[in-house]
């Protein structure tokens, strides 16, 4: 296999996810695994770019590292943390966490060995022009994909209007009942 | 646009570890914001692998579940969120242990 820029940056960005997830389990700091999973989901973004998915490329950092991250920070500012032990030793002591663990680890390295033996061989199909782009995903969505695209929309707002609704303050009984 | 070299194995290779460090995340940390970040670090594994296979296919559907995905994190991160926060007002404590109510 020649060594070119996709591979180098390939390796590059994978490495830099796998070293920014493990700092999202390993770190105590809340606030220091949400910046680690900021730059795996950027790294994930290059990732994306390197197989041609611009458009999703681009939503990945927009909604991702965007949104999704500064409701995880606003959350995080809300909540006061309390120092937490990565392994408790109550947990450590008790035999079903090694064995989750270990099921975790077997299942992962299960599915390498089956992935690697039945490598897809070639390099996948020749794209068509626009494959990935913004025009091309637009026009699946309002023709093949019309009912999942609406679908989404009615799960955003129903989740919107959920969180309002569960994150809001005492009842107003109890408000009264303050006032009064 | 970078004529591809890499096959497809590399990237679910990628993927793979990713979700299991986002499960191993789930299963060992006992902050419930944490516990979040880890589930969102396996949508992401599992979209690496949609995009790959769209791209190992030539097929663009694999990116319109993407963007469900996407949608669908969304929607789960804010009424999760809003859930955290209304349970660490009424328990004063996000730790998963300590939260047992509902254990019966």
């Amino acid at each position: 296999m020649r060594v070119n820029l996709e591979i180098i940056l390939f390796c590059f960005f994978a490495a830099l996810s796998w070293a920014s997830a493990l700092g999202v389990v390993c770190s105590k700091d809340p606030v220091k695994s949400a910046l680690n999973l900021v730059g795996c989901f950027f790294c994930i973004a290059c990732l994306y770019l390197l197989q041609a998915a611009e458009l999703m490329a681009v939503l990945e950092v927009l909604v991702y590292a965007g949104a999704i991250m500064v409701l995880f920070v606003f959350v995080i500012m809300l909540v006061e943390q309390r120092d937490e032990t990565i392994l408790p030793q109550s947990t450590l002591s008790q035999v079903g966490f090694f064995v989750k663990i270990a099921a975790v680890l077997l299942v992962t390295l299960n599915l390498c060995v089956v992935i690697l033996r039945n490598s897809f061989t070639g390099t996948g199909a020749t794209l068509p022009v626009g494959f990935g782009g913004p025009q091309a995903t637009g026009q699946l969505f309002f023709s093949n994909y019309v009912f999942h695209f609406e679908l989404a929309s009615v799960l955003l707002v129903v989740a919107i209007v959920g969180a309002v609704v569960i994150s809001q303050n005492k009842t107003t009984e109890d408000e009264e009942s303050t006032t009064a | 646009m970078i004529t591809p070299t890499l096959s497809i194995d590399y990237y679910l290779l990628v993927a793979t570890v990713l979700f299991g460090i986002g499960a191993a995340g789930v299963l060992i940390r006992r902050n419930a914001i944490i516990v979040f970040m880890c589930i969102e670090l396996m949508l992401n594994a599992a979209n690496l692998t949609l995009v790959s296979f769209a791209r190992h296919h030539g097929d663009m559907s694999g990116h319109i579940y993407v963007f469900l995905v996407m949608a669908v994190a969304a929607a789960e991160v804010a009424v999760g969120l809003a859930i955290i926060i209304s349970v660490f007002r009424l328990q004063k404590t996000v730790n998963v242990d300590e939260l047992s109510d509902l254990h019966g």
